[in-house]
């Protein structure tokens, strides 16, 4: 009981802290490396690791803190997220059949992709005098374009250093042995 | 399909609804403002961290930038260095050939420009030149070649359809036909010495002639006009026992810095 509660304690803070991190610190850094979505990145690597459910908390935890330090409307980041999430699960569960490095990249690539569209498309409803649409402007392109190579780094680094950790991950042969 | 009230959707539209809903009444404020008041520490330094980060990083940038920039310059200057020396040569040339026809201007010669494209050493003591004017051009041997100034510095030795050959007054073989101007305008051959000076032989020991002297073509053999400096006499050679005199004379042009000529035709 104990074990869970801290295990839930350290859930909420560590996507507290990458949810704050990711608007004040990210944000902050030279243009190529602010491209980084470490929120995404870590959600969709909640639901390859830890299912749908965990992450439908994780969502509402760090769409709550972004949405609170955002000047956008309210729920934009849990509305976003939460269809991205939905939308990978679904790939997940129809298309991707294994837990393999090149499913995770995948499924984050996809997502990214995903995300960038629906955040602009609400973002672009959401304004009251929207300037022009957001697949004329060539810095929504190399945003994703960015973001899509950051997204495939950090996975490729999470999901080597997961392995290492965990052996969950670790590729399992069936050995046939031969009696002498 | 029925869907389960425990399901992950279920609970995420009900309280990401609610959040909402609130958040625009404005009940959640003092939840968002005590949130926000925890996180402030953490952001602030987050934020600090990043922009130290950020700083180092353009710093960094800045540096590799003018260092390209340095780079680039240099290239720069290189490019521009030769693009001028072209510049200058191509002033020198223009110099020269307008130099040139004001010469042929004020002579009255019918002259053929040409460009010095070679040197060829035919012997160790002689420094031919190649013009890219020949036969076609109305070029032959024996034809005089001045310089800018009118100078002239040699004569057409061999023609082919589009080029010729140059042998200048120092090397040994160019002979012309030459006076000293002096009292009894003495008349001889010069021919080139060494590819060094040009000297004149067989000059008659009643001639008087002095160092300064200048020495120009006497215009005999039809080919060379009269009038064209040669050089001055630079050292007589004059021995009492000999019933010849010769003189030393130096060209008064540097015969090796020579780009653009002009072959007269009489």
């Amino acid at each position: 009981m104990f074990k869970r509660i801290w295990q839930t304690a350290l859930f909420v803070i560590g996507l507290s802290l990458i949810a704050v991190g990711q608007l004040t610190a990210i944000a902050n850094w030279p243009s190529f490396f602010n491209s980084i979505n470490a929120v995404l990145i870590v959600l969709i690597f909640c639901l390859f690791f830890l299912g749908f459910r965990a992450t439908t908390w994780a969502v509402l935890i760090s769409g709550f803190w972004l949405d609170i330090f955002s000047f956008n409307f309210f729920g934009l980041y849990l509305i976003t997220l939460f269809l991205v999430i939905l939308i990978a699960d679904r790939i997940s569960v129809s298309l991707l059949t294994n837990r393999s490095l090149y499913s995770f990249l995948l499924l984050i690539l996809v997502s990214t992709i995903i995300y960038n569209f629906i955040f602009q498309i609400l973002g672009y409803f959401s304004v009251d005098t929207p300037s022009s649409l957001f697949l004329v402007q060539k810095s929504f392109w190399l945003t994703l374009a960015y973001q899509s190579a950051w997204s495939v780094v950090c996975a490729v680094l999470m999901f080597n250093l997961s392995a290492l950790l965990t052996r969950r991950l670790q590729p399992f042969f069936l050995e046939k042995k031969t009696i002498l | 399909m029925k869907i389960k009230k425990n399901h992950p959707i279920v609970i995420f539209l009900v309280v990401a609804g609610l959040l909402i809903f609130l958040h625009f009444l404005g009940i959640l404020r003092p939840l968002e403002n005590i949130l926000i008041g925890i996180a402030k520490p953490v952001s602030g330094r987050l934020y600090n961290w990043s922009s130290g980060l950020n700083s180092s990083y353009r710093e960094r940038r800045t540096k590799e930038d003018l260092s390209a920039k340095i780079a680039f310059l240099e290239s720069e200057a290189a490019r521009l260095t030769v693009a001028n020396s072209q510049c200058r040569e191509i002033l020198e040339e223009n110099e020269k050939l307008r130099a040139t026809l004001n010469f042929l201007d004020d002579n009255g010669f019918q002259a053929v420009e040409a460009a010095v494209i070679a040197k060829e050493s035919a012997a160790a003591d002689s420094r031919d030149l190649v013009i890219n004017r020949g036969i076609k051009d109305g070029l032959r041997t024996g034809l005089g070649v001045i310089n800018e100034t009118g100078v002239i510095i040699g004569q057409v030795q061999e023609v082919k359809d589009n080029i010729a050959s140059i042998c200048l007054t120092i090397n040994p073989g160019c002979r012309l036909a030459a006076s000293i101007q002096n009292q009894s305008r003495t008349q001889g051959i010069t021919d080139g010495d060494l590819g060094l000076t040009i000297k004149m032989e067989y000059i008659p020991q009643l001639e008087k002639i002095a160092a300064g002297d200048t020495v120009i073509t006497s215009g005999l053999g039809g080919k060379i006009p009269r009038g064209l400096v040669i050089g001055q006499v630079a050292q007589v050679h004059n021995e009492s026992n000999e019933v010849w005199q010769s003189a030393t004379i130096e060209p008064i042009v540097d015969l090796d810095n020579l780009t653009v000529v002009s072959v007269i035709i009489p």
